[in-house]
């Protein structure tokens, strides 16, 4: 393993980046319609019940990273099979985002580029950084988030200004009563983004602060639903429901309304860059649990002799893993709540009740 | 290895500006327009134009004085058809990014604009920004034909013309693109879109003669704005209506208000500063009740009779009769949408933001109650100042 | 290149440790008693060099005893070999006879007391060491029949004086630049910082140069660790030569294949005193005004002189300026094309039509348009550094206005092109740390490929990589990034932005919070403001 350490502030800022990565992009919680900001934040509670539960995982093994435990809670033989299940889910949660990114970046200003090339700058950059080590990833982190802040408060003020936001099409809320809004949040919302923080599960043992660790995760978690939350209403008072619902780049049709004076208009590149950040930490840490959980199993004592051949792994599988992007996203929808919920809430859930019963029969190895 | 990684690292490098500049174009290989316009022609055939620009002739110390624009057309079944026809004609790839004006023409807007929309939504081109007008009373081709003065670009003229008179006079509002959607989404409603107009010999304001006259023959101007229903267009409103509508849709900017004095009327002009409007609904029984609350400050601006405005009892009575003209506006709008059955003022997603349950139920049967609906309007309106005069000399002269 | 450092990610540098106190010292010779034989072996040692002065006399009166003062032209100030050295010992010891002694070091020991007036003299017996001070400028005096030397400092010879700084210009604060002498450098800084705790180390480096490179830095202040380590460093040099700083700085780096200074260098005493000030090493070298300061941030680099004595206001304006410079320094080229070949939404509609009719009947594609306007600018540039002073004017005549308003007439170039390079050159001058600014402008290049290729994406790309590789770099075990990243809020006092002195004062810290206390406890003369109104 690495000798690196990343600080909770440092871990903070890639959780929230991991977080928004691909998320903010999309007006997320449609079927909760004019209420899906609501069931984003209700989602978070659900994402930090799940983070609790990587939390006390942590902190019962803190020197292990998730693979590293499930054979210590499961034994070799259960353990390690499904830790090699880790390894592809990671590779293909990282090949379907890079998927996703690329096609939006398509879509939204290269349309004659072939995919291929764009995801493949994509990863080769991610190739370089993660050779560098999770310390470079986590201090590029922490230059790009405060880009993203200055570029997100920008956004938000100039959208004022130009008078384009309604508060009107966001009412009446709990029009439709909460039942739509409490069954989005079990269906999509607590699941997405909050399962895929199970990421982190690789990374934690890297934490310098173990305490200020685990509640810089707790904020990061709860900071960014807040952040999703309240993108998503602000696209949805800006394009209404029904365009904001249809659109499949909504942030980047909110921000081409800007238009104060005929002066300040056209910022499609400030999206773009949202963009381009959000899926390149997305990717790289997806990547980098991968070839952490790749490097623990197989006993690798360099893990950087990983990077490259995963990340062309990852390329090729970013490709051949659907059709079109109307496929990525339905397909996206069910593995939310049956493969990304298995992974990300289930055996986690199940790993923490059998360490439980461990510790309780006093029987831990 | 090392030394094989960094090898293979150049070699990529060096291979991206060889694979080919996938998106590079160079500007001088589009023409951009300005403005597009879009007709019907018969029977499912479709008429794309575009306004394109002559960069070098209107731009820069070489600018020649030319002709500003051109005008390209392409005829198809489909509109993307169409679209691609037009290049036949156009030397350089149509760029349709800067687009300004978006022009409908009558005929296609009554038999409905709804699978444009589509259209133009899906094509990640055009902005949502973009403004919609309707060409009254002729075609989209015509509109863009037509040179303009003061500002060279007749896109740019149509754009200047639309706003500035929305925003002085009121009779007419910006509809952008996003705006239309939205209306075209509303149920029993439609969108407001407004219109232009088209003077004159359609010939003469094809050459660049029309503008070298003070007066020009030929010209457009601004002009009421068509309600749609159910993506078509079900008819006009112009005058105090059309201000009526902008008064409900909260799009009132500035406009003058005349008022009658004790004898003459509409002696009495008043600037509106800003205006407020806000709309609640209600539901009893059957009917909703729809109340149009609106604040508005403004100052006096012309007074041809000898009214003494120096005393606040006077004021305060200028200020009641102004209310009531605006509350006459609102009215007539509400009246002649109500006539058409089109929502076109938003009234069901005030019901919507009032009572979602009851709403539930009238949703389908919408059409049908929206004409029904009961309106109040409380106008509230302030005059902040009396311009640079308190009595009018009017008053003096009587003595 | 930039993936320099991938492929040499895994390489271990195995480094030897040796002792190695003066880093060419060969086993101690003991000088000949012979007094003609010394000189004839001094002679040939150097090749019978003519610049090298033997001057022989005979001093006490009986006996009359046989010396030797050998000296080299040039390097020692001849006016004080004669007061000093010839006079003291002819005549005033003509007068007063000499005692006598028969043994061969006492002799050294009455002239060194009673005779020679040099302030700086000492006894010497060892030929390696005498040779080097020979040839640093000292004189040997050597005594018939005795074993040994004396060797006096009387360095001298033509030296350029302390002028006003020629690249670190300012308008508010002191005037003077360290020149090309090791002595006069040190002096400037110690008269900066009257402080017992401003330490100074010595040591030789360079086989054959045997330069002088001298350590400084403030006891107490500066981290115990890092002084190690750049003494380390240093000792573990192994080059012939050591012509300037330049050569150090490239020996003594983390990180050799990067297109960022990792090390700074500065011509004015002032920032070197501020510098160590703040727990930084200074490194001088004999024979060059650059003077090394290190650990650097890259923040360091948008840091003028100045910018301390300045309003605070003014300075964080300025610098807010410095970081857009950069930034326009690296990024405005490529933008430019981005914008023009893969964006043109991204135009406001009229900027549009407006370049658009720039561009009609322009002949070569923006990407080669302004590669072309960029090399040119570089090449002027590089032709305005070289060209004799008296040229340069013509050169930027030329340049600047006959090319670049002639490509403008005949329409080989557009108007925006031009504007958008001279804005980028200008920008370029912005940065005090003059450096940084070679590296974005190294940068900008495959930026403008990558720009032309993928757009913004490229671009965006590139940067990322770009901050991965800036976090990646460290300067002496200091994180390149920090305060930035990693992010550290209470040491933000001095980088974009810069606190009133009068602001509760820590140091702006730069290794850790050791200094913040020590200080006190060591009672180290302190520079904080709330120290100084304390004293007066």
């Amino acid at each position: 393993m690495e000798k690196a350490k990343i600080s909770p502030g440092q871990l903070f800022t890639l959780i929230v980046l991991f977080d928004l990565g691909t998320a903010v992009l999309r007006v997320l919680a449609m079927s909760a319609g004019k209420d899906a900001w609501l069931a984003i934040l209700l989602g978070t509670a659900g994402g930090l019940a799940i983070f609790g539960v990587y939390a006390s995982l942590f902190r019962l093994y803190p020197e292990l990273p998730l693979t590293g435990y499930i054979r210590a809670i499961l034994g070799k033989w259960i353990g390690w099979p499904l830790g090699l299940l880790y390894i592809l889910f990671f590779i293909h949660g990282a090949a379907r985002d890079l998927r996703e990114g690329g096609a939006l970046l398509l879509s939204s200003v290269m349309d004659q580029t072939p995919l291929i090339v764009a995801n493949a700058v994509m990863i080769l950059s991610i190739v370089y950084v993660l050779n560098k080590g999770i310390e470079v990833l986590a201090r590029t982190g922490q230059i790009f988030i405060f880009i993203l802040a200055v570029l997100g408060l920008l956004s938000i003020f100039l959208l004022f200004a130009a008078g384009v936001i309604d508060i009107n099409r966001l009412l009446p809320v709990l029009g439709n009563g909460l039942g739509p809004v409490i069954q989005t949040t079990f269906k999509q919302t607590i699941e997405f983004p909050h399962e895929e923080v199970i990421c982190f599960a690789m990374l934690l043992p890297y934490l310098n602060h173990r305490k200020m660790g685990i509640r810089a995760g707790f904020a990061a978690v709860l900071i960014s639903g807040i952040i999703l939350s309240f993108s998503t209403a602000l696209n949805m008072a800006v394009l209404g429901i029904d365009i904001a619902g249809r659109s499949t780049f909504p942030l980047l049709s909110t921000i081409r309304l800007i238009n104060i004076g005929e002066i300040i208009q056209r910022l499609d590149v400030f999206v773009v860059l949202t963009l381009i950040i959000g899926d390149f930490f997305k990717v790289a840490i997806f990547f980098y649990a991968g070839v952490l959980a790749a490097a623990d199993l197989f006993r690798i004592n360099d893990h950087r002799k990983l990077v490259l051949p995963i990340g062309v792994i990852i390329l090729f599988m970013s490709m051949m893993i659907s059709g079109s992007f109307i496929e990525q996203i339905e397909e996206g929808d069910v593995l939310l709540v049956t493969v990304f919920l298995f992974f990300g809430v289930l055996v986690p859930i199940f790993l923490l009740a059998a360490a439980g019963v461990r510790k309780w029969f006093g029987s831990n190895p | 290895m090392t030394l094989k990684t960094g090898f293979l690292m150049l070699m990529i490098l060096c291979m991206l500006p060889l694979a080919g500049c996938w998106n590079y174009r160079e500007m001088n290989e589009l023409a951009i327009a300005l403005a597009m316009g879009v007709d019907k022609l018969g029977e499912d055939e479709y008429r794309f134009s575009f306004q394109v620009v002559n960069a070098r002739d209107i731009s820069g110390i070489k600018a020649t004085g030319r002709i500003p624009v051109n005008v390209f057309s392409g005829k198809g079944r489909t509109l993307f058809e169409a679209l691609r026809k037009a290049s036949q004609k156009v030397p350089r790839r149509i760029n349709a990014q800067h687009m300004r004006v978006f022009i409908i023409g009558e005929e296609l807007a009554r038999e409905g604009i709804e699978e444009l929309f589509d259209f133009m939504e899906r094509d990640p081109e055009p902005r949502l920004t973009t403004r919609v007008i309707i060409a009254r009373d002729s075609d989209a081709e015509t509109i863009l034909k037509t040179v303009t003065a003061v500002e060279s670009i007749p896109a740019n003229a149509i754009l200047g013309k639309l706003k500035v008179s929305g925003r002085v006079l009121a009779e007419s509002y910006e509809v952008e693109m996003d705006d239309v959607i939205r209306g075209l989404l509303t149920k029993g409603g439609g969108p407001v879109i407004s219109g232009i107009r088209h003077v004159g010999k359609v010939k003469s304001g094809e050459k660049i003669s029309n503008v070298e006259q003070t007066e020009l023959q030929t010209d457009l101007f601004t002009s009421g704005m068509a309600l749609f229903k159910n993506g078509k267009l079900a008819g006009w409103v112009k005058g105090r209506q059309a201000r009526g509508i902008s008064w409900i849709n909260n799009k009132v900017k500035s406009t003058i208000v005349n008022l009658d004095c004790e004898t003459k009327k509409d002696a009495l002009a008043i600037e509106i500063l800003r205006s407020n409007t806000k709309i609640k609904g209600e539901v009893k029984g059957e009917r909703p009740l729809i109340r149009i609350q609106i604040e508005g400050i403004g100052v006096v601006g012309e007074a041809m009779c000898p009214v003494d405005i120096s005393k606040s009892a006077e004021i305060r009575k200028l200020e009641q009769l102004w209310n009531e003209e605006t509350a006459h506006d609102v009215m007539a709008a509400v009246k002649t949408a109500q006539k058409l059955k089109t929502d076109v003022l938003g009234f069901g997603a005030a019901v919507e933001r009032a009572n979602p349950k009851a709403w539930k139920k009238m949703e389908k049967d919408w059409d049908e109650i929206f004409p029904t609906c009961k309106v109040e309007v409380n106008v509230e309106s302030t005059i902040r100042r009396t311009g640079m005069i308190s009595k009018p000399f009017l008053l003096k002269e009587k003595k | 290149m930039f993936f320099g450092p991938l492929i040499r990610a895994k390489k271990k540098q195995k480094k030897k440790e040796i002792v190695h106190e003066l880093g060419f010292q060969e086993d101690k010779q003991p000088l000949e008693r012979d007094l003609d034989r010394m000189v004839d072996r001094i002679k040939q040692e150097l090749g019978n060099s003519p610049d090298v002065i033997v001057r022989t006399f005979q001093i006490g009166s009986s006996p009359l005893i046989q010396v030797a003062a050998i000296y080299i032209e040039g390097l020692t100030d001849i006016e004080k070999v004669n007061d000093f050295v010839t006079h003291s010992l002819l005549f005033e010891q003509k007068e007063n006879e000499l005692p006598q002694s028969n043994d061969p070091h006492c002799m050294f020991d009455v002239i060194l007391s009673r005779a020679l007036t040099v302030g700086d003299a000492k006894y010497l017996n060892d030929w390696n060491v005498m040779m080097h001070a020979l040839l640093s400028g000292d004189i040997a005096v050597f005594v018939d029949n005795c074993e040994g030397s004396i060797i006096g400092n009387l360095r001298g010879g033509e030296r350029r004086g302390v002028t006003a700084p020629e690249t670190e210009v300012n308008i508010r604060g002191p005037r003077d630049s360290f020149n090309e002498s090791i002595g006069t450098n040190v002096s400037l800084i110690r008269r900066r910082l009257k402080s017992p705790n401003l330490w100074l180390e010595s040591m030789r480096v360079g086989n054959i140069t045997q330069t002088d490179v001298s350590i400084m830095y403030l006891k107490g202040i500066a981290e115990d660790r890092l002084v190690e380590e750049v003494r380390r460093r240093l000792k573990d040099i192994r080059i012939d030569a050591i012509l300037e700083s330049g050569n150090i700085e490239d020996l003594i780096q983390d990180q050799t294949y990067t297109p960022f200074p990792t090390i700074y260098n500065s011509e004015r005493p002032d920032v070197v005193v501020g510098n160590l000030l703040e727990g930084r090493i200074a490194v001088l070298v004999d024979g060059t005004p650059n003077t090394l300061i290190l650990p650097t941030t890259f923040s360091q680099f948008f840091k003028a002189a100045e910018d301390y004595y300045q309003r605070v206001e003014f300075t964080v304006f300025m610098r807010l300026i410095r970081y857009f410079g950069f930034f326009v320094v690296m990024l405005l080229p490529s933008m430019y094309i981005a914008v023009t070949t893969h964006h043109h939404e991204m135009i406001p509609t009229l900027l549009a039509i407006n370049l658009l009719a720039q561009r009609e009947g322009v002949p070569f594609p923006v990407f080669f348009e302004a590669f072309l306007m960029e090399a040119a600018f570089e090449l002027m540039r590089e032709a305005g550094t070289r060209m004799p002073r008296a040229v340069g004017q013509a050169v930027s005549t030329v340049g600047a206005i006959v090319l670049g308003q002639a490509a403008v007439e005949a329409g080989i170039v557009t108007a925006m092109m031009v504007i958008v390079v001279s804005f980028t050159g200008i920008a370029s001058f912005t940065l005090p740390g003059f450096t940084l600014t070679t590296s974005a402008r190294l940068i900008r290049f495959p930026m403008m490929l990558a720009a032309s290729t993928f757009g913004f994406y490229g671009i965006f790309m590139c940067t990322i990589l770009i901050v991965a590789h800036l976090t990646s770099l460290r300067s002496f075990g200091i994180p390149y990034l920090s305060p930035f990243a990693p992010f550290g809020f209470k040491r933000q006092k001095d980088t974009l932005w810069r606190s009133p002195f009068k602001t509760p004062a820590t140091r702006p810290g730069l290794i850790g919070p050791r200094q913040e206390t020590s200080l006190q406890k060591d009672g180290v003369p302190s520079s904080d403001q709330n120290d100084q109104t304390s004293e007066g």
